[in-house]
């Protein structure tokens, strides 16, 4: 290991870090950058850096983007009147593919999860909230797990007692599946057959 | 079932270990140190995938290595051959693989290998505090039903999620039962009343078993009940998950203090009333010894009828626990339909005991290496 250079052992700890890397594949990584060429390099440092600097969270919606509002929350063409609540980024893009969901997202940011220190104050909840004067339907796709599940019950209670209907995809999804590895037809079946709650 | 052959690598003071065994009674003997219990406890973990009497796994690697390795060859009543290895390594944890395909979840293992052990520790199921009681009725339904090992699983994480949040409102200054407990709880009283109900169910046939076994193991003439006298009294199971919610809402101050949800079946107490008495506080040492044996009797005979598979009897110390009469008897009764395992310190006094007379039993002397 010593014997590496100093710049190579920093990058195969860096790429060490990212998850699901073990050192291994850290190291393959790492010699793949120093076999291809300079351009290479360069391209992945310039998409590095834009998403760090132009990549910002839509301050109504919490999903990434580089304008803010993102453009499905100023988008004319969507039904403003449904809002679809996901735990993470990854899950907006996996309920788009399906085409078949035409309401506004909002992202938590998470579930709530007392055992690792996640409370209600910690999720974009406040945000949700703020939101709901001009809806007629809030559609949960948490995930069924232990929290998800706490969480999804929580949510309902708060929108429910705003007189809001409030619905969660979850019968199509088998249980510990989650959202973002859901295939296509699974997530449609899923959001046609969302249940009131 | 029936454990036809051990193997132990790496474990507790055995570096590479092969054990063939008889289908009734296994004498495992030597001297104290010699590594008798931990040949149970190779069962044990074979069994329920856990030690008994340690939670710490790396403690049972044998010094200076780093993972052990347990393999065991059973037979089922049917004839069914079950080869499972099971794998604990200080980097990788735990595996258990059953005739070559690794389990998924341990909810699936647990079960599969029903066993009944009988250790020093066995006498906290009459004189023991009230979770060591609850252990008991906790080892015996989570192998007789997947489905209360799994519950009981998700009962306790939900459980200590809510007394982390507990201590997280209290530290916050929040002292209001709001929507987030009152979801918690929803959830919470669901997987309570599964609980609550298998308990109660188990306590209604397993009464029958061990009244019976205690009238045939002593002369003594009162009656014994195994009574468990849940946290949640409701007259019937529907209004359980209403007067479960309605008390954690109402001791929610109390519990905010406290950092402990007061509420629930982690609370059910257990009680072993001889004639008029708790037997804890009142039963004689006899007394206890005889309820103990009744008991682990009807542990076996409850598994064995919800499994429908002959249970393996783990008996660690028996004689150093209990007088010859009563080790006789004990051995006597399940030798003839169980495989039992017995460690002893000494051959000769178990022979004094009169088991030579038991043309089955083997004796597997492991302090000089050699099986007879
Ligand atoms: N991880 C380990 N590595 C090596 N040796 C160990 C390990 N754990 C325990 N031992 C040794 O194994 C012995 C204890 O084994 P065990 O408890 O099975 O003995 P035993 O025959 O049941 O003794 P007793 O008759 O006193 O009950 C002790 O000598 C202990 O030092
Ligand atoms: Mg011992
Ligand atoms: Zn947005």
């Amino acid at each position: 290991m010593s014997t590496l250079p100093n710049s190579v052992q920093v990058l195969i700890e860096l790429f060490a870090r990212f998850p699901g890397i073990g050192r291994k594949t850290a190291q393959r990584l790492a010699f793949y950058l120093l076999k291809a060429k300079r351009e290479e390099a360069v391209a992945l440092a310039k998409a590095i850096i834009d998403v760090k600097d132009r990549i910002f969270k839509c301050s109504t919606c919490n999903n990434i983007a580089e304008v803010d509002p993102c453009p499905i929350c100023t988008d004319p063409r969507r039904d403003h009147s449904i809002i679809c609540v996901v735990q993470e980024p990854m899950d907006v893009l996996a309920i788009e593919k399906t085409g078949h969901f035409r309401g506004l997202y909002h992202v938590l940011g998470g579930v709530l999860s007392p055992l690792n220190g996640i409370g209600p104050d910690d999720l974009n909840i406040d945000g949700l909230l703020q939101r709901l004067e001009s809806i007629q339907e809030v559609i949960l796709a948490i995930n069924p797990t232990r929290d998800g599940d706490t969480t999804a019950l929580y949510l309902s209670k708060l929108i429910k007692s705003r007189n809001i209907k409030v619905t969660r995809i979850a019968q199509g999804l088998p249980v510990g599946i989650e959202l973002e590895f859901a295939d296509e037809m699974t997530l449609t079946h899923a959001l046609e057959g969302r249940t009131n709650l | 079932m029936i454990l036809k052959e051990l193997k132990l690598l790496k474990f507790r003071r055995y570096s590479d270990r092969y054990f063939q065994f008889n289908q009734n009674i296994n004498f495992i003997s030597g001297i104290n140190g010699s590594g008798k219990t931990s040949v149970l406890e190779a069962i044990h973990y074979l069994s329920l995938t856990k030690s008994f009497r340690t939670n710490i796994n790396s403690e049972a690697i044998n010094d200076g290595q780093k993972y052990f390795q347990i393999f065991g060859n059973f037979l089922n009543k049917q004839s069914l051959g079950l080869l499972i290895n099971l794998n604990y390594s200080r980097t990788d944890g735990k595996r258990v693989i059953v005739n070559g395909i690794p389990e998924t979840r341990v909810s699936d293992h647990i079960g599969k290998i029903p066993i009944v052990i009988l250790s020093p520790d066995s006498v906290h199921v009459t004189d023991g505090t009230q979770s060591e009681r609850r252990s008991f009725i906790d080892k015996i339904l989570s192998q007789a039903f997947q489905e209360y090992f799994v519950n009981l699983l998700e009962f306790r994480r939900r459980l200590s999620a809510r007394n982390q949040t507990l201590i997280d409102y209290f530290k916050k200054g929040k002292n209001h039962y709001d929507a987030f407990f009152e979801s918690q709880d929803e959830l919470l009283v669901q997987y309570a009343l599964k609980i609550h109900t298998y308990r109660m169910g188990f306590q209604r046939e397993f009464n029958l078993i061990f009244q019976d076994y205690f009238r045939q193991f002593s002369h003594i003439s009162k009656t014994v009940e195994f009574r468990i006298i849940p946290n949640i009294e409701a007259d019937d199971e529907e209004k359980y998950e209403g007067f479960c919610l309605r008390r954690l809402k109402e001791n929610f101050r109390r519990d905010l203090i406290s950092g402990r949800t007061s509420t629930g079946p982690q609370y059910d107490e257990i009680k072993i009333i001889l004639g008029e008495h708790d037997i804890k506080p009142f039963g004689s040492q006899g007394e206890h010894k005889i309820t103990q044996i009744a008991l682990i009797f009807a542990e076996g005979k409850y598994l064995e009828k919800i499994k429908d598979e002959p249970v393996i009897y783990l008996l660690d110390d028996l004689f150093a626990y209990l007088d010859a009469r009563h080790c006789q008897k004990i051995v006597d009764f399940i030798g003839k339909h169980n495989q039992v395992f017995i460690t002893a310190t000494d051959v000769k006094e178990t022979l004094q005991y009169g088991f030579e007379k038991l043309k089955d039993a083997m004796v597997i002397d492991i302090g000089e290496g050699k099986i007879k």
